[in-house]
């Protein structure tokens, strides 16, 4: 109970959350939804997220997730519906033109990233308009359809400039996403950009070539099997070393660039750090065969929330209940297309 | 004294109040001067979410509802309930604080466990018999689907005449045991492997090679009686609906329902790479028996055909795809035929012992794409 309310500057942000107690949710949770056929999925989500939420604490209040599993639920039979209803119009059109037919797939195709981003962003806005702190909803404004061509478009010009545009990308989408997120009345900023970081990206992506050249003239200079399988792993756990230090980069990068009010934010872990978390993680997973993910969850939270450095105060007398509950219907579609998180 | 916070949902500004049940109602009082601040039916109280130890309360009022309170002293939710009972009960948010992680680790951690072993248990058993309270049409559907299936990928022979020595041979062992021939349909796999099964619905399948390896009708007629055996005792039917239990449960606890979707399909390798348990395949030798007496059929060759793949097995080693290595209770098999075995005649004349034995010549083969009948 003293957990509650606790002054103190320098730890503002604190998960408070257990292992254990996630892992007994879990369990419950399977067991009913093998008990349901699966139908009570959607109440498992909705628990685990109503303990997630409620353990982390700021400036000594909990956040609270509002959301319901028979929302959920209606979301993902609205989305089913919607489903079924293309479906039909695609048979319909394969029965006037079976080219026609194959276009539309075709186009359906090329544009399905379109779809992807559009999903994630109605799926946020659903959890954020689900999530209180003191009583005051967060929302996320902006179009998902618009997102979803910026993802579609920077996808695009991504795939053209074989990879290179991905920070301006990512820079991009975080923009327009932390850009609409409110809290209340307060909104979120960001300013980050894709010149920043492009320099790191670069030095990864050049030593990926590099090393890619590398292995090639190992593969054809006479290396016997055993020498060519050791220095083909060292190869290649030194690009996806690099490739990690630069998520690292980026992912700091984002969190010191965002705002929210007069509040400023930075993530005080050193690289070392976040490897050895994200190792003893991994390590966890496959020794434990996925049973430990509870307490990885959970030491993630409390590892991100001790790292997160926050200056600047809040006028919370100021902020005012402002944002609408979104639906469920995007988080319905996102389930759907198997590109729904958490 | 109970100490709170009420945010009043239209600002995130958050006031301390003193906390006091007058009655029915909760009275908020501004610490210090006692100025009533708000009051509320307790009725209207419901828990926001799942309370854990150590958490504070969170409370909302159905007056309120984007308004909360939160209380960190839970001696609160006692005296809550001694007015309002059902608080903390409705709405599926419970209040756990009451007991340790550590107690309800053991309680929910061995519950959750005993219902998963039952589970475990039972659903591929209650799969067992569903499939077998199955309409025989969805039976005989179910198995034309596994027969097509994995005639796909092998073709089946088309040799008319050998067909029809199968066929003939099949109602003389169905009439003279009080079976309707029609329930089973025989077929020839084309297919190098010795192998033999019966799919659900009397889809009785042999193989070329077993066919090849055979060194008289008699040993045929001993194969396609077990099989026969196998439908009449709804082995197959069972065993894919018990496989299918397995499956789905799985599915269920991995949480995809996907997988469910491509179940379907693999039961027909479930079947051939079948293993009954060994007192099935006792129990259909010894119908298999029966069945050749009846027919006057010399029930000797499966003895011999048994005891020559035990043989071979010795020199060839254990092969997935082969009768024996998935019949590991082989000797036990050998041990009963050889009790229950009679003398009598041979299963077919020499001369549709050889059409049988041509069924798979060059030509006489289909590659099945709709699963045709070639009755």
């Amino acid at each position: 109970m003293d957990t509650h309310g606790k002054p103190g500057r320098a730890q503002r942000l604190a998960y408070l959350g257990s292992g254990m107690e996630l892992f007994l949710i879990f369990l419950v949770n399977t067991l009913l939804k093998v008990v349901t056929l699966g139908i009570y999925h959607f109440w498992a989500k909705a628990r685990v997220r109503r303990y997630l939420w409620t353990h982390m604490e700021f400036d000594g209040e909990r956040l609270e997730y509002t959301g319901t599993g028979g929302e959920l639920f209606m979301g993902f039979l609205r989305a089913m519906a919607i489903m079924v209803l293309v479906m039909l119009a695609l048979f319909l059109v394969f029965q006037v033109s079976e080219i026609l037919g194959i276009l539309v797939i075709m186009v359906a195709y090329i544009m399905s990233p379109a779809a992807i981003g559009m999903m994630l962003y109605m799926a946020s806005r659903y959890r954020l308009s689900r999530t209180r702190l003191r009583g005051i909803r967060f929302g996320l404004q902006g179009k998902a359809v618009e997102y979803g061509f910026k993802f579609f478009g920077y996808s695009l010009l991504t795939g053209l400039t074989l990879g290179i545009y991905k920070p301006y990308m990512s820079m991009h989408l975080a923009s327009y996403a932390l850009n609409n997120t409110w809290f209340g009345s307060q909104q979120a900023g960001f300013t980050g950009q894709g010149s920043d970081l492009i320099g790191r990206f670069m030095l990864a992506y050049g030593a990926t070539f590099v090393g890619i050249v590398a292995g090639l003239v190992l593969a054809f200079s006479g290396l016997t099997f055993g020498e060519g399988i050791i220095a083909g792993v060292i190869i290649l756990l030194a690009i996806l070393l690099i490739w990690y230090w630069y998520s690292v980069e980026e992912m700091r990068y984002v969190v010191s660039h965002s705002s929210l009010g007069d509040m400023r934010f930075a993530l005080q872990a050193s690289h070392g750090k976040m490897f050895m978390l994200s190792a003893t993680n991994l390590l966890l997973i496959v020794l434990t065969l996925g049973l430990a993910y509870a307490w990885v969850t959970v030491r993630t939270l409390r590892f991100m929330a001790h790292y997160t450095d926050i200056t600047g105060d809040m006028d919370y007398a100021a902020i005012q209940q402002a944002q609408t509950q979104a639906d469920a219907l995007g988080e319905g579609m996102a389930e759907l297309a198997d590109v729904s998180a958490l | 004294m109970i100490h709170g916070f009420w945010y009043d949902g239209v600002s995130a500004a958050r006031t301390e109040v003193e906390v006091r049940v007058v009655g029915r109602q909760l009275v908020l009082l501004e610490p210090g001067s006692g100025y009533t601040v708000l009051t509320m039916p307790v009725t209207g109280l419901r828990l926001a979410e799942d309370v854990y130890a150590g958490q504070p309360l969170r409370l909302i009022c159905a007056d309120h509802p984007e308004a909360r309170l939160i209380v960190a002293d839970h001696a609160l939710l006692t005296t809550l309930r001694g007015v309002h009972p059902g608080l903390g009960r409705a709405w599926g948010r419970s209040y756990l604080g009451n007991m340790s992680l550590r107690q309800r680790f053991v309680l929910v951690g061995g519950f959750v466990l005993v219902c998963l072993v039952a589970l475990v248990a039972s659903v591929p058993y209650m799969g067992e018999e569903v499939a077998a309270a199955m309409p025989v049409e969805w039976e005989r559907a179910a198995g034309e689907k596994i027969v097509t299936h994995i005639s796909r990928d092998y073709g089946l022979c088309a040799g008319e005449e050998g067909l029809g020595a199968l066929a003939v041979l099949v109602s003389r062992l169905a009439l003279s045991s009080g079976y309707d021939p029609d329930d089973f349909v025989a077929r020839v796999l084309d297919a190098s492997m010795i192998n033999a099964f019966a799919a659900p619905g009397g889809q009785i399948m042999l193989t070329r090679g077993l066919l090849a390896d055979a060194e008289n009708g008699e040993e045929v007629a001993a194969v396609l009686a077990h099989e026969m055996a196998h439908s009449v005792l709804a082995h197959p039917t069972r065993a894919i609906g018990r496989a299918l239990g397995y499956r789905l449960l799985f599915a269920a606890l991995l949480g995809d329902a996907t997988a469910a979707a491509a179940m379907a399909g693999q039961a027909g390798e479930t079947l051939l790479n079948r293993s009954y348990s060994r007192e099935a395949e006792l129990e259909a030798d010894r119908l298999a028996l029966t069945l050749l007496d009846n027919a006057g059929i010399d029930s000797r060759g499966l003895v011999s055909f048994f005891e020559r793949r035990q043989r071979s097995r010795l020199f060839v080693g254990p092969r997935g795809s082969d009768i024996l290595s998935t019949h590991p209770s082989f000797p036990a098999r050998i041990e009963q035929a050889s009790r229950y075995q009679r003398p009598g005649s041979a299963a077919l004349d020499n001369r549709t012992w050889q059409l049988l034995k041509g069924i798979c010549d060059e030509g006489s083969t289909i590659k099945s794409e709709k699963g045709n009948n070639n009755e």
